[in-house]
């Protein structure tokens, strides 16, 4: 046997060692911040938020690490996760690389869903947010189509204008919300993790993101044969309406959540499977798993840099993925999409 | 055995906006290659299309093994049943093994990763079309006639009793077209594999096929042994060109060439 052949104790070692890389930064992550805090502090105010045991940290650390610091490092995995296995589903769904849900525009979609609930009762932003997702991607499915085959290049023109529209409407009623907390809309909408959702919230929020993940792993191999294109998948077995409709469901339903609770954060859809291609290869029933727990990791360094690098003040975690999202996004365009472009074209 | 029917078509119909084909009726047995050949937009891709099961006939049945193709189930279609596509555009980079691997798709539990037996399938498939050397290789990086190879492979890999290509010997030069022929052919001879393969090659189908099915605009025009379809009127007047058909002074197979421009009446086909 010369070539590799994927193993499952392979994908066991890949998504151990990166479960490890997460554990690590994150407890590093709990010790940084407008207090520096040392390590034995945190493990001491863990020890005490898992056990209940008292007078082994003070309650000032305590409160830091478990109220503040913990909710939002827990936030960034959850948020993290979702949004690079979104991506992943996105760009085999419209088999295009380039494809994210900021990019297309499904997370401008999910917050002005989000927004719009705000008008009515604002514990259905999730359930808005996921409507405006599901949306936004059939509209730009639909536009992005040229005599009805999906073109590379039309699908992200397509997916760009569909997000200024939606940003233009968000705008608008943002002058109606204006009376509220601006300031706060306009991180949000940039993407923010600082408000994380309350403990029993963010367990909800966690587990159907997790069932969103399962269910698009659930179809990993056969996302591996839809990228060669539906006919050539279903010749080979797959059942593409229901591939494409479980990844549209899911990724969107994971996309609306991300959003409902942390805005817009752009980039990490991209960045975090193109990363994890590069360093794992692309069969999807690996690249779901090491993306979900990569994105993770991704986010929670982003979040920690976006709440230390002003310190006391902080920055938006998705202006800290543009920054550092942009330009690989350049440099894919013209090395990956080019490649994906010409063998389509060939 | 050879001479079991594995693939039945009757008064096989399909329609598009503008275009209609139909109705064709042939078989196909086990270890027999069939070549679909006609003019461009002749409905050759929509008929092999239809043969896989991937397109509703509008009329008619393609019965394998006397049950229709629609259906069988996605699963055990592609496991009776490979499609080799004109062009299969990849968008990431992925190396030949695994390439070859997703053959086995329809054979793996839901979440299944491939077994030794599966690996073992996938070389035996890259052995036979002569590209067990590429295992290794990125599938972009190969050259025409390896991929179409690497190609076939995972389509053996399906261990497909109908065989079905479209266009396998495009943009090959003539020394792949003939080699990638004789495999095929091979592959009906020794694996009894029921081949139906589209082309615009006429002497490669006169070569090679024991049956060819001629169409043009959708319409079965001639059905049978190269040597009955290949009657210069007949070609004349379907690809409107003016061109002789001689004969193989050793196989007997007819050829198909160019009539010299100004030339005069066409000499009687040699014996």
């Amino acid at each position: 046997m010369t070539a590799a052949v994927l193993t499952r104790t392979h994908i066991v070692r890949v998504c151990l060692t990166l479960s490890g890389v997460l554990f690590l930064l994150s407890f590093a992550a709990l010790l940084v911040g407008a207090a520096d805090l040392p390590a034995k502090e945190v493990g001491a105010a863990l020890w005490s938020g898992l056990t209940g045991a008292d007078g082994i940290v003070s309650m000032e650390h305590r409160a830091i690490v478990l109220n503040v610091r913990l909710p939002r490092i827990l936030l960034a995995i959850i948020v993290g996760a979702a949004l690079s296995v979104a991506g992943a589903g996105y760009q085999a769904l419209l088999r295009n690389p380039l494809a994210d849900p900021f990019v297309l525009g499904v997370s401008s979609g999910a917050a002005l869903g989000a927004l719009f609930s705000l008008f009515v009762a604002s514990v259905l932003a999730p359930a808005a947010a996921f409507l405006g997702a599901l949306a936004t991607i059939a509209a730009v499915y639909y536009l992005g189509q040229r005599r009805a085959e999906l073109a590379p290049y039309t699908l992200l023109l397509a997916g760009i204008v569909v997000a200024s529209f939606l940003s233009g409407l968000i705008v608008f009623l943002l002058y109606w919300l204006s009376g509220r907390d601006l300031r706060g809309f306009v991180f949000w909408l940039m993407g923010d993790l600082s408000n994380p959702p309350a403990p029993m919230a963010m367990l909800w929020l966690g587990l159907v993101i997790l069932g969103a993940i399962a269910a698009v792993y659930y179809v990993a191999g056969d996302l591996n044969l839809l990228l060669s294109g539906e006919t050539e998948a279903e010749a080979l077995g797959v059942n593409v309406r229901r591939t494409k409709m479980v990844v549209y469901l899911a990724a969107s339903l994971a996309t609306g959540l991300a959003v409902s609770v942390s805005g817009s954060i752009g980039y990490v859809g991209l960045l975090v499977p193109h990363l994890v291609r590069l360093i794992f290869g692309s069969d999807y029933r690996l690249l779901v798993p090491a993306a979900a727990l990569s994105g993770a990791v991704v986010m929670v360094a982003a979040d920690t840099l976006a709440r230390t690098v002003l310190a006391p003040s902080e920055l938006p975690v998705g202006a800290v993925m543009a920054l550092a999202g942009a330009p690989v996004f350049i440099y894919l365009l013209r090395t990956r999409l080019a490649a994906g472009a010409e063998g389509a074209a060939r | 055995m050879s001479e079991a029917t594995l693939l039945e078509v009757r008064q096989l119909s399909y329609a598009y906006p503008n275009f209609h084909l139909g109705a064709v009726n042939f078989s196909l047995h086990r270890g027999e290659l069939l070549a679909i050949v006609g003019p461009n937009a002749s409905g050759k891709s929509t008929l092999l299309h239809l043969l896989a099961g991937l397109l509703e006939p509008q009329a008619g049945a393609v019965l394998i093994d006397g049950r229709p193709v629609r259906s069988l189930p996605l699963r055990e279609r592609a496991c009776r049943i490979a499609l080799v596509q004109q062009e299969s555009p990849l968008l990431f980079p992925i190396r030949v093994l695994p390439f070859v691997l997703q053959g086995r798709h329809a054979r793996l539990g839901m979440l299944g990763l491939e077994t030794p037996q599966d690996v073992a399938v996938a070389h035996r498939a890259l052995d036979i079309t002569r590209s067990g050397a590429l295992a290794d290789r990125l599938v972009q990086e190969l050259s025409g006639g390896e991929r179409q190879r690497v190609v076939l492979a995972r389509a053996l890999a399906q261990q497909p009793e109908l065989l079905l290509l479209d266009e396998p010997t495009l943009h090959l030069d003539i020394g792949f077209q003939t080699e990638l022929m004789r495999l095929v052919q091979g592959l009906a001879r020794r694996e009894l594999h029921g081949i139906a393969l589209v082309t615009h090659e006429l002497n490669l189908a006169a070569e090679f096929a024991d049956t060819v099915l001629l169409l043009r605009q959708g319409r079965p025009l001639r059905y049978g042994p190269p040597a009955e379809v290949f009657e210069r009127e007949l070609l004349e007047e379907v690809f409107a060109t003016e061109l002789d058909v001689l004969v193989h002074p050793e196989t007997g197979r007819p050829r198909v060439v160019l009539r010299p421009e100004g030339g005069g009446a066409p000499e009687p086909k040699a014996d």
